[in-house]
């Protein structure tokens, strides 16, 4: 017996090397690092999570050292949805999390059910003390009437408001496991960006990981696309572990109801516009949501054609901006982030001042957390996008007139009303 | 006897001539390719017409105006400018593996521009002019330090040389990182100059750095007698009337010039001063003036290639220039470590 499971854990170490190997080191990416501005711990990995492991796009993480930077320059980029597949294999497979709380199962568990990469969450008690290692997770536990029970945030989440007085343990790629340890936590829930090597430590340390991502994928021209239904299950799920299930059933059926108006509205529209989601652009690169991404979905949702539906992945070039000359150009404007004053600079900056949109005003900024973090906001960002593409369909309190057509001010124009 | 020698000098001077001219043509090629593929004479029309307002343009002159030309105009300069200052170092610091990039000049350039931006210096003329400032005498310190390391013992190996150079590289690009950790909402502008790239270029950057570029590079150019010399030890240049302390340093102050300058303008592009300067004096011999001539041209083919397949090979989305200029240098710089150690086993 005692071979077999020597053995055995030879093996899984086998496994997660090679996981390792496979997930870490095909991906070279450091364009999302850069796109959003914010370079990450190591380039290949952002990569591998944005194309295998989860959907959610460029939310801020983690810093860039030296050695990384070096070392990029000698990776090729490759984008091919084949890896990406074995990636999220990989890692299901070299999770061992299932197996290990599998074990433990003779007591009853007040909350069991499986995450994004098909591991098993078993909960003795209903958690207290949660360390989010996501801001959309912050967002959406807070949503929930959770947000009392978080007692570590990332240094990236800043909404609700409430959120910035729980302590920071780092950023969304390095957290200080040192200081999770620390707050003596009995659920830890994480997301996009999240890396192997913290999971691996906090198994270690026994503590539960819960992880929920929201995979990009193809629905073409089609339409529906799977997205909206697995960013609603990332909320109900995370209510079952919370137990507020009632509350997200509430939520998510607002949001459904908020979805479907927008749709069947923009449904009546005579013209689609072609829409440019500028990530960023110039000296920092140009990087769009590409195809298959789940920020492509939204905005075919919200009645637009995505542009950037012509690459796979996220990086553009000034030259095919120019070639396809896009009808809108949502510009990316994180307030306080690194985005913030990029509608001013782009309207300065040859050659994009002199794109036709920018030219003609049809350049709207866009607090991109509505799009990038995959939770209850990006209803917010669907509407206010609809708004955006189709003016005449969405008729404008007047409160809100004033900010359009290019001074839009996402702060005003989002008001939460799911609140249950 | 004497006529041969002249007659192939000539030759040569001729061939130089040649090649500081071939990027021209080159770059009509650069110019009309790419995601939309423009005939050569519409090219020459487009080119030919001048920029008209962005109002009445078309695609294709908007293209040609406003991201292709800039790009492979600075594409010149930058693989002209790094050529160059890499012959430079490679004849002062008399090792033929040195290079701006190497020695750690560029990260000194970098850590200037880092610092600059930091303080809130931005794409105005007066900002470009404060990074351009930065940036320089962070070349200039990194390579004066370097000098004087060499200096202060007499007898130095290249070995020494090359750690020396790169312990200061890591050492700067570790600054460059603490500072971009410590100011992670300023980050975005600052990741370019270490990755490398010419696609965020625009006219009021190239035309700031055109005369600062020039005049390095004039000036590298007069000094190619002095360094001639100098190559051949310091004691030895005296004796031929070379006013040794002053002639290296107005070598390293135009290599600091032309190095900042590039840095400022496309990020650090390794391998290109260590690569265009041998391959130079393999096929060319080695002196000064011509080594400098045919670096320039040949660089500024090397940068305009490097250039157009980081922006057409994944097209439409674009690679970082380093990488590619990456891939070709490295193997190079290999063969060139084996066949050193050979020589000097």
């Amino acid at each position: 017996m005692n071979h077999l499971m020597k053995t055995f854990i030879t093996l899984c170490a086998r496994a997660s090397w090679l996981g390792k190997r496979i997930c870490g080191s095909k991906f070279a990416c450091p364009s999302l690092a850069r796109a959003r501005g914010i370079a990450a711990e190591s380039p290949q990995d952002l990569h591998g999570q944005i194309r295998g492991l989860g959907a959610e796009s460029p939310v801020r993480a983690g810093r860039s050292t030296a050695r990384t930077r070096h070392t990029d320059r000698k990776k090729v980029h490759a984008g091919i949805p084949l890896l990406a597949a074995l990636a999220v294999l990989a890692f299901t497979a070299c999770a061992p999390g299932a197996e290990k709380t599998g074990a433990e199962s003779a007591a009853p568990a007040a909350v069991e059910l499986t995450d994004s990469f098909g591991r098993t969450i078993r909960l003795k008690n209903y958690p207290e003390r949660i360390v989010s290692l996501a801001p959309n997770m912050t967002e959406t536990l807070f949503l929930l009437g959770a947000g009392n029970l978080i007692v570590g945030r990332t240094d990236y989440c800043d909404y609700p408001l409430e959120a910035a007085k729980i302590p920071p343990v780092g950023s969304i790629t390095t957290p200080s496991i040192e200081h999770i340890v620390s707050l003596a936590p009995d659920l830890i829930v994480g997301s996009t960006h999240f890396q192997k090597e913290t999971l691996a430590a906090l198994e270690n340390l026994r503590i539960p990981v819960y992880l929920s991502i929201v995979r990009n994928d193809d629905a073409g021209d089609a339409g529906d696309s799977n997205n909206y239904e697995e960013i609603f299950d990332t909320i109900i799920m995370l209510a079952k572990l919370v137990n507020k299930t009632e509350e997200a059933e509430k939520i998510v059926s607002v949001m459904r109801q908020r979805k479907d108006a927008v749709e069947q509205t923009v449904r009546k529209a005579a013209h689609k516009p072609r829409v440019y989601y500028m990530i960023s652009f110039g000296e920092a690169g140009d990087y769009t949501a590409g195809r298959g991404t789940y920020i492509s979905a939204l905005i075919k949702s919200a009645g637009g054609l995505n542009t950037g539906d012509d690459i796979e992945g996220w990086k553009y070039s000034a030259e095919a901006l120019f070639r396809s000359q896009p009808d809108i150009i949502l510009c990316g404007t994180s307030s306080g982030g690194p985005g913030a004053g990029n509608l001013e600079k782009l309207r300065s900056t040859a050659p994009y001042n002199r794109l036709r949109a920018v030219q003609e005003g049809r350049v709207y900024g866009i607090d991109n957390n509505l799009l990038d973090r995959t939770g209850p906001r990006n209803i917010d960002g669907l509407e206010m996008m609809a708004k955006i593409f189709h003016p005449d369909l969405f008729p404008l309190e007047p409160s809100q007139a004033e900010f359009f057509p290019s001074e839009l001010s996402p702060s005003e124009l989002s008001p939460s009303e799911f609140s249950p | 006897m004497k006529r041969d020698y002249f007659a192939a000098r000539r030759g040569k001077i001729f061939l130089a001539a040649l090649f500081l001219l071939l990027p021209l043509p080159a770059s009509l090629v650069y110019i009309s390719h790419g995601l939309i593929t423009i005939p050569f004479g519409e090219v020459l029309r487009i080119l030919a017409s001048g920029f008209v307002s962005a109002e009445t343009a078309t695609t294709q002159e908007l293209v040609i105006w406003l991201i292709r030309l800039p790009r492979v105009c600075a594409g010149t300069l930058v693989g002209a400018g790094l050529a160059i200052t890499g012959a430079a170092y490679q004849g002062i610091f008399r090792n033929r593996l040195a290079d701006p990039y190497m020695t750690g000049v560029s990260a000194g350039a970098t850590l200037g521009c880092t610092i600059a931006i930091l303080l809130g210096f931005d794409s105005s003329v007066f900002g470009l002019g404060g990074i351009t400032l930065f940036s320089f005498c962070g070349a200039l310190v990194t390579s004066l330090l370097i000098f004087t390391f060499i200096a202060a013992s007499r007898r130095v190996s290249h070995t020494a040389i090359l750690l020396t150079g790169i312990s200061i590289n890591l050492f700067l690009s570790g600054l460059v990182s603490l500072l971009m950790f410590l100011n992670r909402d300023k980050i975005e502008t600052i990741v370019l100059w270490t990755m490398g790239s010419l696609s965020g270029l625009n006219w009021q950057k190239i035309l700031f750095a055109l005369p600062l570029l020039c005049a390095g590079l004039t000036g590298l150019f007069f000094c190619a007698r002095p360094l001639d010399y100098l190559v051949l030890g310091s004691d030895i240049a005296r004796v031929h009337g070379i006013a040794v302390k002053r002639s290296t340093f107005l070598i390293i102050l135009f290599s600091s010039l032309v190095t900042s300058v590039c840095v400022s303008l496309s990020g650090i592009v390794g391998f290109v001063g260590l690569l265009i300067p041998n391959i130079v004096r393999l096929l060319f011999g080695s002196r000064s003036g011509l080594v400098f001539a045919f670096s320039c041209g040949l660089g500024a083919l090397f940068l305009q290639l490097a250039d157009f397949l980081a922006r057409t090979l994944l097209s439409p989305a674009e690679l970082p220039l380093g990488i590619l200029t990456s891939i070709i240098g490295v193997p190079f710089f290999i063969f060139l470590v084996l066949k050193k150690t050979e020589q000097s086993a």
